[in-house]
């Protein structure tokens, strides 16, 4: 009685609280001092980011091009965490491809593939590829981006795994390719932007942001590929 | 804001009431079906309050992803399918189970469930037409219940160590019907 | 409040039902279907902002939710019809 008469009090603070935060203005932006100068940072960064970066997202702006060093560090923690999902799982990994939990399926009878989904799905399949393609070249015009698309290609994966559940994925080659791409990732903006060439050819703006978001996008791709797979058929392997 | 008294709000109070019931249910899939809402719903907020990219991101990490993740946890969280034959019963509709849960002999069938998610298994009730002896044939089952006009008739599996203390528990609870239990011995 | 702003409305109090339906319903079938309702519901409503602000990059959203939306119904109703195998 006490615990849901704690509970009702709660829900009702909570709910309370949600209302009176929704009501209140945000703070004004507060100008950022830089040096003696007062900068308004988000000002000056609306006011000049297609002229300067070429693009006309202003996130994929400042994640790209003002600051970089973000994405760069976001793409090594995505890295550190599925090493540590390969190794955390590398116990007793098969080789050759094998059916998931094949004995206990034709036990429970239940083992043929349902005929709807499996259209359905080969039916989503171009349509998700080419979405998740449009969502990472364009993310320099429109919401989205590598990480987005990555994540939408991922999903396809997912899809197959559904319909078809077989480990046949190498996870180490996959790894390796990622790992290419990390350094890939790492070279780009330093080459392009730590030595200003963005500056002298203005022009080569928009094939950097493109660049950059479909080397994301395919990293981003792979590693949450790794994880998905590895995560599904973690049940046989122990 | 877009309408008069805010669409943000209706839908905060939404995520908020999402959220306490996804931490309060006992059956784990519900709570995930309860989390892809909120992410759904949360995604949804970052969109009307101006941030479509991290809505994208939201929507597709949240209900996509995570979602996998979750479900492939839960596999280890065993389920306790109980199969309720009633034989007699011309065609299955939802008004015969409702009557049935709320008969006497249904309060014995909520005991069983209260049982099981005391012991971390999740109850998961099944009505079919078969006789008993076409379910005990076809194995998929972890208890059997048989409801007849004045007898309750439970058929356990002989090695699983639940059913003894599921006998106790419902002849405890029992006392204007009767309540038998049969054995199936294990099938190879 | 012209109509589109009201059909805002409108669409947010029937996805309330889909909640009731979700917080409510007895079996995992019920809240699953409560969820495709707030997914298809969410579509529109994104459908109608985007047609409101003007912005026309808001369909993309869109399009991704109506994908994700599909994958993860499906997803779940495999997973559980299965009992978690796949």
């Amino acid at each position: 009685m006490i615990r849901s008469i704690a509970v009702v009090i709660f829900v009702a603070l909570l709910c309370g609280t949600v209302l009176w935060l929704s009501n209140t203005e945000g703070d004004p932006v507060t100008p950022v001092a830089a040096g003696d100068d007062i900068i308004d940072v988000p000002g000056y960064v609306l006011q000049n980011f297609e002229e300067q970066t070429g693009a006309r997202n202003a996130v994929a702006a400042i994640y790209l091009n003002y600051r970089v060093y973000d994405t760069l560090f976001e793409a090594l923690l995505l890295l550190i965490a599925i090493v540590g999902i390969i190794h955390f799982f590398r116990i007793g990994i098969r080789s050759e491809p094998r059916t998931i939990t094949h004995q206990r399926r034709t036990q429970a009878g239940a083992t043929e593939q349902s005929d709807i989904i499996s259209r359905i799905t080969g039916f989503l399949y171009p349509v998700v590829i080419l979405f998740g393609f449009y969502v990472i070249a364009n993310g320099h015009n429109t919401p989205g981006g590598g990480f987005q698309g990555g994540a939408i290609l991922a999903t396809l994966f997912i899809g197959r795994f559904i319909v078809n559940p077989i480990n046949d994925v190498n996870a180490s080659l996959l790894h390796d390719v990622e790992q290419a791409l990390f350094v890939l990732i790492l070279l780009v903006p330093v080459v392009f932007l730590f030595y200003e060439f963005s500056g002298q050819f203005p022009a080569l703006n928009e094939p950097f942001l493109i660049l950059m978001n479909v080397l994301i996008g395919i990293k981003v791709c792979l590693g949450l590929t790794i994880v998905v797979f590895r995560f599904g058929f973690d049940e046989e392997n122990v | 804001m877009i309408g008069g008294i805010g669409l943000d709000s209706i839908l905060l109070l939404m995520t908020v009431l999402i959220a306490i019931v996804a931490v309060w249910t006992k059956i784990l899939r519900h709570a995930v079906i309860l989390l892809g809402i909120f992410s759904f719903i949360c995604s949804f907020l970052y969109l009307y309050y101006g941030a479509p990219d991290v809505a994208i991101a939201e929507a597709v990490i949240g209900s996509g992803l995570v979602m996998l993740l979750y479900l492939t946890a839960i596999k280890r969280y065993r389920t306790y399918s109980i199969i309720v034959s009633v034989e007699n019963e011309d065609r299955l509709e939802d008004a015969t189970m409702q009557e049935f849960a709320g008969s006497s002999q249904g309060q014995l069938l909520s005991e069983i469930e209260r049982f099981c998610l005391s012991r971390e298994l999740e109850p998961e009730i099944v009505y079919s037409r078969e006789s008993v002896a076409k379910i005990a044939e076809d194995g998929r089952f972890d208890l059997i219940v048989h409801p007849e006009e004045s007898r309750f008739t439970v058929y356990g599996r002989e090695d699983n160590y639940l059913v003894d203390e599921l006998e106790m528990l419902l002849i405890l609870h029992s006392t204007d019907t009767d309540t038998e239990f049969v054995r199936i011995g294990a099938e190879s | 409040m012209n109509f589109l702003e009201i059909s805002l409305l409108i669409l947010a109090g029937l996805s309330f039902g889909g909640l009731v339906r979700i917080l409510a319903g007895p079996t995992v079938w019920d809240r699953l279907l409560g969820m495709s309702l707030i997914s298809s519901k969410v579509i529109v409503a994104i459908a109608i902002v985007a047609v409101l602000l003007d912005r026309s990059f808001l369909m993309d959203v869109a399009i991704i939710y109506s994908l994700l939306g599909f994958i993860s119904s499906v997803l779940i109703a495999r997973f559980i019809e299965r009992k978690g195998e796949a």
